[in-house]
């Protein structure tokens, strides 16, 4: 995969992230580049990419924006861990749904298929694939940031 | 092949490869959310079969499949350590899978590391499956949750 197509890439799901941000919490998240460092929670939700290429999508934010976007969503407070992480697996299928389809829709027969979301939590995760070429989007809301990191094999 | 013994007949093959000789201890169900190790290893599917599988260790255990995989001490999970593992890893759920499903082309995600010393995850929303093995004095495990898809 040459740079520019997987600039393409990474804005099709930086875009998608953005407007789902929007659709949900009402605002805008903006262009950040500084992580705000936290003692927080983050709760990461990983998907896969398969096809004619291979790579992931992992998306990451703080517990406190986690939970305003769940009650922005659904009206009502988020209860335990566990219905932030059904939220949060089901806001990154509607992410990642629609920039695979934008991908599949701009190059077509590549038969990108998307996995199940994983959701992995802790204060202090470390995520990373050895064998990707990545990209992080950073964005800030007034509830946190939101981190998405964008990784194909063969850049 | 049930995929549990898909599994296990997997890493008792595999793993001695790399000179370890992993026991299959014990299966049970495992909560939707549930702590993680301190390393995981995660391979995720599409296609014929969509799920996720993690193998989850602690530190030490995966300095020493690290180490035992390059063949040489290593004492910090850089890069290098991380694909090595990951390796191993993703040649054991392959090899489980093909085993489980006569299928030509396993549609598998390239394998994700996290790390964190108090990491909880969940990889489905329905039913999970954990199986823990020893190696040596150590404990890791195979947490999945995988369902055939019909494709269109």
């Amino acid at each position: 995969m040459d740079q520019s197509k997987f600039d393409y890439f990474c804005n099709c799901f930086a875009e998608s992230l953005v407007k789902m941000f929007s659709q949900t919490l009402g605002t805008e998240p903006t262009p950040d580049t500084q992580v705000k460092q936290s003692s927080e929670k983050k709760l990461s939700s990983i998907v896969g990419v398969v096809g004619l290429t291979k790579g992931r999508i992992h998306v990451e934010m703080t517990e406190t924006l986690a939970r305003k976007l769940y009650e922005s969503a659904n009206g009502e407070p988020a209860g335990d861990e566990m219905d932030l992480c059904f939220y949060l697996a089901e806001f990154t299928n509607m992410i990642t749904g629609n920039g695979i389809t934008k991908l599949n829709n701009t190059y077509k027969g590549s038969d990108l298929r998307l996995t199940p979301p994983a959701i992995f939590v802790d204060e202090n995760l470390e995520i990373t694939t050895p064998k990707e070429q990545s990209a992080a989007r950073l964005f800030s809301t007034q509830f946190g940031q939101v981190r998405i990191e964008i990784g194909f094999e063969g850049v | 092949m049930e995929i549990k013994e898909s599994f296990i007949l997997s890493i008792t093959k595999v793993f001695p490869i790399f000179k370890m000789k992993p026991v299959f201890k014990y299966e049970e169900e495992s909560p939707l959310f549930a702590p993680a190790g301190q390393v995981n290893i995660l391979n995720s599917f599409s296609h014929t079969l969509e799920g996720n599988v993690v193998f989850g260790c602690s530190r030490p255990l995966g300095l020493k499949i690290a180490s035992l995989a390059k063949g040489k001490e290593t004492g910090i999970l850089n890069d290098e350590a991380k694909r090595a593992i990951g390796d191993i890893v993703t040649l054991t759920v392959s090899v489980a899978i093909s085993k489980y499903r006569s299928v030509n082309t396993i549609y598998i995600s390239p394998p994700v590391f996290v790390t964190g010393d108090n990491v909880s995850f969940m990889i489905s929303g329905v039913k999970t499956t954990r199986l823990v093995f020893q190696l040596d004095e150590a404990l890791f495990s195979i947490v999945y949750s995988i369902e055939p898809k019909e494709v269109i």
